[in-house]
């Protein structure tokens, strides 16, 4: 456990320290890191922009590409893509390109990989932005090291839930003010989307971080910074070991954990904050009755 | 020893050692021809069916020059005897048909499926995670890699899954990891080609640049080791075609415009001109010829190599992807918008 936190934390260090530029000129963010797609976590994030050309985020050597020209033997959902590698073992991957430009393999900022496409499993014209970090093995959150985003809006907190699970099944209650419940075991449950100035209110991601705090408390904290396989499933780091089935109930509602509610007055605090420092929080008094 | 025993020994020796009954003694001929673009064709249940997909085509012909099923593919296209899915680039779910055309069942998990023999396979949407489905479309297991899939190969009985990063698994058909192998002479660990013999017994790699290797592994005891390993001399950085024939003898492997046929047995490597980026092969094994097809510019040409690598027939025809197949009685071929078939003549 140490290991793996000294692992996360090294990396995270080596990313944060890292000033890569946008592959895109007026990025808008349409899928942050984390999200669902697709029925799992998003290894990346999804950009629109303006203008066609994508460049690499760093320069390196294209180690791993697929176009039209060179075809393949398994299908491709991300498309036409080109993989750049980076010093440190560091990969950056370009996928739903349109076209793949591989002229010669050694690449800077400044040399043109492709254009912006919708191929592959896609659900618009966008640049699907991945990065891994080799040594490490894991998927790490682009935002982490590319410039900031302009960005003003806070992230929406809508209905909470509060799930018991009792012999007739899940007995679903919203918090719409202040709640009564009976004590027992509840999976807390809440809808969050947060807006970029940029995509306006049509393209709603997902936050950076979410924090309960119960009574004071802090009980959880989700971020969204880094994912890595481990025993068979993508697990999110430094996130109490969240899985895609054990994080989301649906793309937009987030299960922030299980908790035992005991009679009294009960006080949960949700704090959400979206990547550039945007917070929002929500305060919920419970009435725990036996 | 006289001499009549010495010839007799000597003749024994080449036909055991070297001799081979080639089939240079046949030549090919047009046989029937089907314009896809203008022909309709019926849907008739019938058994013995033969899959194709060239261009935007698939479908089936009995070889006796009856297109069973003819369509466009949408975006992709999964296929085999018992059945296919015809896929857009996204969907609300895979719908599975038998070659008649019939639903007959869904999938709803996101994805892209291809098959691989009569196994069924599914790729997530980021090529992060293989699942395999039975053939009604129900997922049996997936398996999560921590980098992205570049390449599958499977018999049977195994798979082996080439990664951007983490070398290559090999599984069971549970999903079950039973032989790894992480690259570690370059500078990357990355696969861009894996196949598999029918028996399992050997498996081929291509690996890493500076250098970029060809490694073909047997099967010892438990484990796998490497027992034959070459350096390409121009490395590629896209997934590359391999495979190996039938009768498991000989592995391949696209070059530019060379096919190389390395020979497990002898672990001997030779060149075929194939006039053009691989497309198609068709390798039986001994005894046999090597067929290919291979495309330049909207030019496709099929060839017919013996295993010495001589050219035995050469046929073009215009298009930029191909199909080819064979039987006991000639080759099936694709391209354009024309299946036709090459009877086998004897000379």
């Amino acid at each position: 456990m140490k290991k793996t936190f000294f692992t996360l934390f090294l990396s995270i260090s080596v990313f944060s320290g890292f000033a890569f530029q946008w592959p895109v000129s007026d990025p808008v963010l349409v899928t942050s890191f984390g999200e669902s797609r697709f029925g799992d976590f998003s290894k990346g994030i999804e950009l629109q922009s303006g203008s066609e050309d994508v460049y690499p985020i760093d320069q390196g050597e294209v180690v791993f590409y697929r176009s039209g020209e060179t075809g393949g033997e398994i299908p491709s959902p991300l498309g036409n893509f080109a993989v750049i590698q980076h010093e440190r073992g560091i990969y950056s991957i370009y996928a739903h390109l349109d076209k793949v430009y591989v002229p010669d393999y050694k690449f800077t900022e400044k040399n043109r990989l492709g254009t912006i496409g919708s191929t592959g499993l896609s659900t618009g014209k966008s640049l699907f932005l991945i990065l891994l970090d080799g040594e490490f093995e894991q998927y790490i959150n682009p935002l982490l090291s590319l410039p900031p985003m302009l960005d003003l809006k806070k992230p929406r907190i809508g209905p909470v839930y509060f799930i018991a699970e009792n012999k007739q099944g899940n007995q679903k209650n919203e918090a719409k003010g202040d709640l009564t419940l009976k004590s027992g075991v509840y999976s807390i449950q809440v809808e969050i989307k947060d807006f970029n100035d940029n995509a306006g209110n049509y393209s709603p991601t997902a936050p950076f971080s979410i924090s309960l705090y119960l009574n004071g408390e802090n009980r959880k904290n989700i971020k969204f910074e880094s994912l890595k396989l481990e025993t068979g499933n993508m697990v999110l780091q430094n996130s109490g070991e969240s899985t895609y089935d054990t994080l989301y109930s649906s793309p937009w509602v987030y299960k922030i954990g299980n908790f035992d509610l005991s009679p009294g007055d009960t006080r949960i605090e949700l704090a959400v904050k979206d990547f550039e420092g945007n917070e929002t929080s929500r305060i919920l008094k419970i009435t725990v009755v036996e | 020893m006289s001499m009549y025993k010495i010839s007799f020994l000597l003749i024994l020796a080449y036909v055991v050692l070297i001799g081979r009954p080639v089939e240079q003694e046949y030549s090919l001929e047009p046989g029937w021809i089907s314009d896809l673009s203008t022909e309709e064709y019926v849907t008739a249940p019938a058994s013995g069916e033969v899959p194709f997909t060239f261009s935007d085509h698939f479908g089936y012909f009995s070889p006796d020059n009856a297109v069973m099923l003819h369509d466009k593919v949408l975006y992709g296209i999964a296929l085999d005897e018992k059945g296919f899915i015809n896929y857009s680039s996204i969907n609300a779910a895979l719908v599975l048909q038998s070659p008649d055309g019939m639903v007959y069942g869904r999938l709803d998990d996101a994805g892209y499926p291809f098959f691989i023999g009569s196994r069924r396979f599914l790729l997530n949407s980021d090529g992060t995670a293989l699942s395999e489905m039975n053939p009604d479309g129900e997922i049996l297991w997936t398996n999560r890699f921590s980098s992205m899939i570049t390449d599958v190969s499977a018999s049977l009985t195994s798979l082996v899954v080439g990664t951007l990063n983490s070398g290559i698994r090999m599984l069971d058909t549970s999903g079950k990891e039973t032989f790894s192998y992480k690259p570690e002479f370059s500078r990357t660990n990355t696969v861009y080609g894996t196949a598999l013999s029918s028996d399992d017994s050997s498996i081929l790699v291509i690996s890493g640049l500076d250098p970029q290797k060809v490694l073909l592994f047997t099967k010892k005891n438990s484990g796998y080791r490497i027992v034959f390993s070459m350096d390409l001399e121009h490395e590629y950085r896209f997934q590359r075609q391999c495979g190996f024939s039938v009768d498991g003898n000989f592995a391949y492997f696209d070059y530019g415009s060379y096919l190389f046929l390395l020979n497990t047995v002898r672990r001997e490597v030779k060149e075929f001109p194939v006039g053009g980026t691989l497309q198609r092969v068709v390798i039986a094994g001994l005894n046999d010829l090597v067929y290919t097809s291979a495309e330049t510019g909207d030019v496709i040409r099929f060839s017919g190599f013996d295993l010495d690598g001589d050219q035995i027939f050469r046929y073009t025809s215009r298009g930029r992807d191909s199909f080819l197949d064979k039987d006991a009685s000639g080759l099936y071929a694709g391209a354009g918008d024309y299946l036709f078939k090459l009877k086998k003549v004897k000379r």
